[in-house]
């Protein structure tokens, strides 16, 4: 096991810049998810860390060794690629002991490793097998066990999960954080998906446009969002956006008012945010109805997902979105004013997309 | 006025069986363009045919054309010029061809024009290469020649004499073909899955590692396919020989395809070289059984 750290990393494909000062310090034994919009850079990133990609400039180290030089095998890193890429000519039992045979391991150990790997991703009964007699799944474990069996510094993956179909995506989503737990190696791990992120990493990295948006564990991303992107990427449904604007002078003894572009005052603000437009954003499940609230709309759509339902209205400021406990019954239709649960809105300077408070 | 009822049948059965009939011409022309003619020519395989005034007459001597072909002084050396020549050439061209399209497929431009060049010796009509090659191996003037003066080594009879003959030809077959190996291999190295070769990277694989256990075992397929080819041909060879030696000097480079057209057009020997041409069949035949062989115990693996 060992830990990775990226260096005011640069890649430039010619004239295109891909990522720019890229800094990350990933911890032994953490699982980092790498998460952005697709063209954002995480696989280009990941791709550098394990040496599929030079290094435009900056450096990337494995356990405090500098790896900018080394060939993708002298970096001791085992990775999982979206098409599992087994290799097509070889059987399960040799897919998994191609790297072993490389290392001129002896055949004794080979298949005690490989006996206990298949054990655990329970491939016994598939090891004669070629992939193509493989499903989607199957194939997914045999790629995850190729990895395994190596007992590599770092684990990879790139978008392991995305070729899957949704239910097999969540049940591997577990099983890859259990082997996690169990084995305890650095993994980097780079996904499109945010419930993915949200659900499986020890800290996230949200990138956009070749930057690192934010850093942090889930759930402080996505209570304390760093830039309105962030805020935006995170969480599903989206958080809800309001354009408005903090008054100079307070009006009340609780702070200034923060008057959306319709007029309704959804908060005071006593935190130290200079006057002016503001992004106001908040959380499907910090709007409620309120008869007294400052947000007067119509029910537009209403997603019942069973255990909670989620209801659009379609507000003077926009179509927001609130999380609503069943035994209210909302029907499209119905008028309804809505209230922002005090202390739970995120302001964003509109010119810079930052976190004002 | 209702047509009658059999009138009705009639069309409804041509009707139904339509597309049967209009397979007819095919059907007609595949029969007397290549099965007749190959069933003439297993017949005439057993046969003597003596032409007198204006017809032909045919006599069943199975055992005379054995005879023809067991005591046929040069055929020995055809056949193992042949096979030389088979040998060698597809084995030259097939690691050149591969070697190539390795080299190209891993250049970052100048792919599509690499390509284009490669494509040349191909569209060169037989002929042109014939007296191209012709004279580029002339004794006295010969661009080889003179590149050898260059360096001090003395002029090289390379059509002339019998121990250069033959491989003089296989050289040019090699220039020929080379080419056609490469087409067909440059494709299949360009439709190679790049994840996989990148896991087989980061799995722990040098370059020569990388390439004998993932790159050609993926490129299997595509080398058989090439390799048949080549074999097939190689047999078939013809052109080349005919325009440059003539087979000589003497039977330095007989080789049997060459050797077929002198009995039949120069010896007029019709059913001793009908059943050595049912025999180049079956040989040509057995090649492509084994490589079928080899190729579906491959796809199977």
């Amino acid at each position: 096991m060992a830990s990775v750290s990226v260096r005011n990393v640069d890649k430039r494909f010619g004239d295109v810049s891909v990522l720019q000062g890229i800094d990350l310090d990933i911890a032994d034994g953490e699982f980092v998810v790498l998460v952005g919009a697709s063209g954002c850079g995480k696989s280009t990133l990941l791709r550098m860390i394990a040496g599929l990609e030079s290094i435009t400039s900056g450096d990337i180290s494995i356990g405090g060794r500098r790896v900018n030089d080394l060939e993708p095998r002298e970096r001791d890193i085992a990775m999982v690629f979206q098409s599992y890429a087994l290799y097509p000519h070889l059987d399960v039992r040799d897919n998994m002991s191609f790297s072993l045979k490389l290392r001129g391991k002896t055949p004794d150990d080979i298949a005690a490793q490989i006996g206990q790997t298949s054990g655990v991703l329970n491939l016994d009964h598939l090891l004669e097998r070629f992939p193509r007699q493989l499903s989607g799944g199957q194939r997914q474990r045999v790629a995850m066990g190729r990895a395994i069996v190596r007992h590599p510094q770092v684990f990879l993956f790139d978008e392991p999960l995305s070729n899957l179909d949704a239910q097999l995506r969540i049940a591997m989503r577990t099983e890859i954080r259990a082997l996690h737990q169990r084995l305890g190696a650095t993994s980097v791990y780079v996904t499109h998906d945010q419930v993915e992120a949200m659900t499986m990493a020890d800290r996230m990295v949200v990138m956009n446009g070749g930057r690192v948006e934010q850093i942090g564990a889930p759930l402080d991303v996505y209570d304390q969002p760093q830039t309105l992107y962030v805020a935006r990427f995170i969480g599903a449904p989206s958080i809800n956006v309001v354009d408005g604007v903090i008054a100079s002078v307070a009006d009340s003894a609780t702070g200034r008012p923060l008057v959306t572009n319709s007029g309704a005052v959804i908060a005071t603000i006593d935190a130290p945010v200079p006057a002016g437009p503001v992004n106001a954003a908040f959380r499907p499940e910090h709007l409620e109805p309120d008869d007294r609230g400052a947000l007067a709309g119509t029910i537009a759509v209403v997603e019942n997902l069973g255990h909670q339902t989620y209801v659009f209205v379609e507000t003077a400021d926009g179509r927001l979105c609130l999380l609503l406990d069943r035994s209210r019954r909302p029907r499209t239709g119905d008028a309804i004013r809505l209230a922002v649960r005090p202390g739970r809105l995120h302001l964003f300077d509109p010119a810079t997309g930052l976190r004002l408070a | 006025m209702n047509p009658q009822p059999g009138h009705r049948d009639v069309v409804g059965w041509l009707n139904a069986t339509f597309r049967h009939w209009s397979l007819l011409p095919a059907v007609v022309l595949f029969a007397l363009l290549t099965v007749f003619p190959v069933i003439n020519l297993f017949r005439m395989s057993v046969s003597t045919i003596v032409f007198k005034g204006n017809a032909d007459f045919w006599s069943f001597t199975p055992r005379r054309n054995w005879d023809a072909l067991l005591s046929d002084p040069s055929l020995g050396a055809a056949v193992v010029n042949t096979l030389i020549f088979v040998v060698v050439a597809v084995t030259v061209e097939m690691i050149l061809g591969l070697g190539l399209a390795l080299l190209v497929g891993s250049m970052t431009r100048g792919k599509g024009l690499m390509r284009t060049i490669m494509i040349v010796p191909i569209l060169v009509p037989p002929v042109a290469i014939g007296s191209m090659f012709k004279l580029m191996y002339n004794y006295d003037f010969g661009l080889f020649n003179q590149l050898l003066a260059l360096v001090g080594i003395g002029p090289v009879s390379w059509l002339g004499s019998t121990s250069m003959a033959l491989w003089s030809v296989i050289i040019v077959d090699i220039w020929h073909w080379v080419p056609f190996v490469f087409l067909i291999l440059f494709a299949a190295v360009e439709g190679l899955p790049r994840e996989v070769l990148e896991a087989g990277r980061v799995d722990g694989a040098n370059r020569w590692q990388l390439l004998r256990r993932v790159t050609l075992p993926l490129l299997m397929p595509a080398i058989t396919v090439a390799l048949l080819f080549r074999a097939i041909l190689a047999f078939k060879a013809f052109d080349e020989v005919y325009l440059l030696t003539g087979g000589g000097p003497g039977t330095a480079s007989e080789i049997v395809s060459l050797h077929l057209y002198r009995i039949f057009f120069e010896q007029n020997q019709l059913g001793y070289g009908a059943l050595l041409s049912v025999l180049t069949i079956l040989a040509v035949l057995t090649l492509l059984g084994i490589g079928r062989r080899l190729t579906s115990g491959l796809r199977t693996n």
